[in-house]
């Protein structure tokens, strides 16, 4: 047990301790997170009586758009340098690197959260950062990251590699996507906690049913 | 060989029978007229090609804990015709929504849900496209067949909390008119012979597309042999030729 | 009286019949090309095999 957590201990500290060098992924996602605040922005024309009601859904395509951006460097950069092959030999199972794999992702993305909400919140003038909306989008992503990772593993050793994580990924989030948006724009419009508090159970129920199929068939992806 | 020819034949007699039933012996009904007819055939579709995402799901689980290239072939044929199904159950419930709720489309969960799920089949069979060696691609597929059913009933579940909380659908009448009409004993009968008929076009469709599986296996094969044998035999103009033609 | 709607019926047993039809036809057009690759493999593998 001790040696399983080190093993991923140590898979996030080899990816997080990268990107803290190099911030590649990390910028590149702030500042596509950005760019699509202000393609929404034109695009929906927003003045301030629509900002309200739409806020909650620039914010979840915004995060889960980066999103996918952030997955496919993750596995698609160990595939490219071949260094793949290296963590297999790590004396754990798979799924250590799975985990290791998920939170290091999970981090960049909320990572990235923590820059666009307060700019969100300065653009369209109220505040996002209500603690349920953050709660929404801690369980949001978290799922969103869990089958992600499997995926870009999937994506990553495949012909079509980075075109292919959105498409093989956005139509298994709709759960997240619905749950994400209802539940912040219901946190944002002040609505009792028990009319849309259902909507926090489905992204439970998702992350745990999605982590724990993501698990199961890591195995199937990695190494020949 | 001499079975598949026989599961066509039955299978385009079958359809054949059923439509005609449909059109000529199945009465009007008198709140929706004769666009009802159509729900025979895509009520039929509709579970249907859930059984066939669901063939896949299950073929997908046995692939990953017993690796045997026939149940990959079998998740791929039931996948492409669930596809297939599901394709025209949303066509022909948008035509028939237009003159029952007065518009193509709405955000039913049905429908919506049937949308998703074809997205991710879609999604199916271009990472099965993108693969080339036959291990992987089974191995990749099965992942996602069991990734991709499994959202699936979570989608419904969210789309209907949506739905519940947001009432307000486009055109007249509400998305429940078409339940419950009054059941004829003929019209019984047609119901069942569309469910036969959908049920046996599905296994025909399936077995057809998994014999086509196992023949372009075995052309793979032979392009592989025959490309270690020019790589034996490195001065073979004519072979080259030939093979680049 | 039910109201008229042949149009639709008509319109949607169109979409049904030509959505399966497009899809038999597909399958018939794969597997006849199958079939040549196979056959053109076939041969040029003999040619390979008198040769060596």
């Amino acid at each position: 047990m001790k040696r399983y957590l080190r093993v991923v201990g140590a898979v996030v500290w080899k990816d997080l301790s990268a990107e803290l060098r190099s911030r590649e992924t990390f910028s590149a996602m702030v500042v596509f997170s950005l760019l699509m605040v202000l393609v929404f922005s034109i695009a929906l024309e927003l003045n301030r009586g629509a900002r309200e009601s739409t806020a909650a859904g620039v914010l979840w395509a915004t995060a889960l758009f980066s999103g996918t951006l952030g997955l496919n460097r993750g596995l698609g950069r160990e595939q490219d340098r071949g260094t793949l092959e290296g963590l297999l030999l790590a004396p754990a199972d798979r799924s250590a690197l799975f985990f290791g794999k998920f939170l290091s992702s999970w981090a960049l993305i909320l990572a990235v959260q923590v820059v666009t909400v307060p700019v969100l919140t300065v653009l369209y003038n109220f505040n996002l950062a209500e603690p349920l909306v953050i709660l929404s989008l801690v369980l949001g992503t978290l799922g969103y990251t869990g089958v992600g990772t499997l995926l870009s593993a999937v994506s990553a050793q495949t012909r079509a590699r980075d075109v292919l994580l959105p498409i093989l990924l956005l139509p298994v989030s709709v759960p997240v996507l619905m749950a994400g948006v209802q539940s912040s724009s219901a946190a944002l419009a002040g609505t009792p906690w028990n009319e849309f508090s259902i909507w926090y159970s489905l992204l439970v129920a998702y992350d745990v049913i999605f982590l724990a199929v993501a698990v199961m068939v890591f195995e199937a992806v990695v190494g020949d | 060989m001499k079975s598949l020819k026989w599961l066509n034949v039955s299978a385009a007699t079958l359809l054949a029978v059923s439509l005609a039933l449909v059109w000529f012996a199945a009465p009007l009904e008198a709140t929706m007229g004769a666009v009802q007819k159509i729900f025979y055939f895509h009520v039929a579709a509709a579970w249907v090609g859930m059984v066939g995402f669901f063939i896949t799901f299950v073929a997908g689980i046995v692939y990953l804990v017993r690796p045997n290239p026939r149940w990959d072939r079998l998740g791929a044929a039931t996948a492409e015709v669930g596809l297939l199904l599901s394709i025209i159950t949303t066509v022909t419930g948008s035509i028939w929504a237009r003159p029952a709720w007065n518009t193509w489309w709405t955000w039913d969960v049905r429908l919506t849900t049937y949308t998703i799920a074809i997205l991710i089949y879609i999604a199916y069979l271009f990472l099965r496209g993108a693969i080339d060696d036959p291990q992987r691609r089974a191995r990749f597929s099965a992942v996602y067949g069991v990734v991709g059913f499994v959202s699936v009933p979570l989608t419904f579940l969210s789309i209907r909390l949506w739905q519940s909380i947001h009432p307000a659908v486009i055109g007249t009448a509400t998305p429940t008119s078409q339940g419950g009409f009054d059941m004829a004993p003929i019209m019984a009968v047609i119901v069942v012979m569309a469910q036969v008929t959908t049920v046996v076009l599905f296994v025909t469709l399936t077995a057809n597309r998994y014999r086509l599986i196992e023949l372009q296996d075995q052309v793979d094969l032979q392009k592989a042999r025959a490309m270690l044998a020019e790589g034996d035999l490195p001065s073979q103009p004519a072979a080259s030729a030939a093979a680049t033609k | 009286m039910p109201p008229e709607t042949s149009f639709y019926m008509v319109l949607a047993f169109t979409a049904y019949l030509s959505l399966l039809g497009a899809y038999v036809v597909s399958l018939i057009v794969r597997r006849r090309n199958l079939e040549r690759d196979s056959a053109t493999l076939a041969e040029l593998q003999a040619d390979l095999d008198r040769q060596s």
